[in-house]
């Protein structure tokens, strides 16, 4: 340990004492857990932060709502509703194109059953996200493979961006869709996706590598 | 002697008078306070609110230093080891005397009791797994977003341990589910396998599981009489050996026990059920 590392843990040692933490019966209480122990647990609440396994913006915002939504407290519900319905407008909406009415049908759908089972929810919280988004993609699966079984009154053909990314790899797409089209962070995308954020990045990479391919081998055309 | 403070500037001002407006009123210049003055205050109450205002104003700087190394460097590492010391103390505590599930219930997020029987090793890993989940949402809730400002009232300590309450339903659901069938066995008599703990975890001054039964026993009948779950805690938490200033601590949630307040809790117990006081 240098100098300066020795002078600045000793301010921050006083600053510690101090503080609503130096009290004589916080001092006291802290006494009672090992050093070691602190560290390790300290060590381990830093790796959570870093890889992300604990979530991203979103999973983080919806951290602290859960718990008081669960039990009925309608400011904590409408603060949920307000992040997650831009995220399953957008995802609902990329995986199938216009027209809107269904794909948001289906999100509206999601947030009925969502919201319905709120209070039953014992998963951890980081996860909830997660929860949602395998809602919402299995209702979107539900909805493409009636349209390939020529179900009648089923969705119409998707548009071309949206027939690109069923091209891809199921990784790729989903990757592609929740990073770029919802906007999502590298760390919520790696949750959902039950990979690592640096996956969510190499994959990113690869699918726009190959959605690259696939516009000039098709010859699509561009928005102007 | 009444506490005074001279206002100065346009700077802030706090009053730390009780909440007894006609006893003391004047208040105090919270970035200019004599706070040596106000300690040798004869009013305790007085005294208190003073050295809880000066404590805040440190958590402050506290902050602030953080903030300046972006919650990156050496000073937000210290810190975060203190917030675990400190974090596991209390929760073990508050799993030990069952006080955890008062705050759950009061915060309007139950999840039941106290299970009757349960290993200390169970109690150390939901202690640790809900200190972990606690120092990142207060770090990006509380420091990172603002959300704790000394102006509020309640110190860095009680918005960590809000924290604390907020993360451990969801952490002790899913470690109720995972040990749903070791719990059934135990509430019928079936499971007494009672692990050793660890040098680490012995360094935690665990009272051993088989002094917890036996306290829960032999306190069974009088516990149910008590008044209140406070001067339950109070009573347990002296029981398994914590002191008149940790107590305070264990029972300061959202407002700040004195030790005093404690003392007082216990003298009426021991009163009530006809016994001196000894500390």
């Amino acid at each position: 340990m240098t100098d300066s590392t020795v002078v600045e843990t000793n301010r921050v040692d006083d600053l510690i004492e101090g503080s609503s933490f130096g009290t004589p019966g916080a001092r006291s209480l802290r006494e009672r857990t090992s050093p070691t122990v602190a560290r390790r647990l300290a060590n381990r609440a830093a790796r959570h932060d870093l890889t992300g396994r604990a979530g991203g913006e979103i999973s983080n915002e919806l951290y602290p709502l859960i718990e008081p939504a669960k039990h009925g407290d309608r400011d904590a519900i409408d603060a949920m509703f307000k992040h997650l319905r831009p995220v399953f407008f957008r995802y609902c909406r990329a995986r199938l194109g216009r027209p809107f009415s269904t794909p948001d049908g289906i999100a509206e759908e999601v947030f009925v059953q969502v919201f319905a089972a709120l209070p039953d929810y014992e998963d951890p919280p980081a996860l909830f996200l997660k929860s949602v988004y395998q809602r919402a993609f299995a209702a979107v699966d539900e909805v493409q493979s009636q349209a390939l079984s020529g179900i009648p009154n089923g969705p119409e053909a998707p548009p071309q961006m949206t027939q690109l990314l069923n091209r891809l790899s199921k990784l790729q797409r989903e990757v592609t869709v929740l990073r770029i089209v919802v906007g999502l962070d590298a760390r919520d995308t790696a949750l959902l996706l039950d990979i690592s954020a640096p996956g969510v990045r190499s994959a990113q990479h690869r699918a726009i590598t190959r959605l690259r391919k696939l516009i000039e081998i098709e010859d699509v055309s561009l928005p102007a | 002697m009444q506490a005074r403070a001279r206002a100065a500037g346009d700077s802030q001002q706090v009053d730390v008078a009780p909440d007894d407006a006609s006893r003391h009123t004047t208040p105090i210049d919270a970035q200019n306070v004599d706070f040596l003055g106000v300690l040798e205050a004869e009013d305790d109450e007085v005294r208190r609110r003073a050295e809880s205002l000066q404590r805040r104003l440190r958590d402050r700087e506290l902050r602030e230093e953080l903030v300046a190394e972006d919650f990156g460097g050496p000073a937000w590492k210290r810190f975060a080891e203190e917030l675990a010391r400190y974090g596991v103390a209390v929760m073990l505590a508050w799993l030990r005397t069952g006080e955890i599930f008062v705050q759950c219930k009061r915060k309007g997020w139950p999840v039941g009791t106290s299970p009757s029987t349960w290993r200390d090793d169970d109690q150390i890993d939901l202690a640790h797994d809900t200190v972990v989940a606690a120092i990142n949402l207060f770090k990006r809730d509380a420091l990172k977003k603002g959300g704790w400002s000394w102006e509020g009232g309640a110190s860095l300590k009680t918005y960590f341990i809000g924290a604390c309450v907020l993360s451990f339903p969801s952490i002790y659901r899913v470690w109720r589910n995972h040990h749903a069938d070791e719990l059934k066995c135990s509430a019928l008599g079936l499971h007494t396998d009672l692990e050793t703990t660890s040098g680490d975890l012995l360094a935690q001054r665990a009272p051993q599981p088989e002094t917890i039964v036996t306290l829960r026993h032999q306190l069974e009948g009088g516990l149910d009489e008590l008044p209140d779950p406070r001067t339950r805690t109070a009573v347990l938490a002296l029981a398994l050996g914590y002191s008149y200033d940790e107590i305070a601590e264990i029972l300061s949630t959202d407002t700040e026990v004195s030790r005093g307040t404690v003392a007082q809790l216990l003298i009426r117990h021991r009163r009530r059920i006809g016994k001196g006081t000894d500390q």
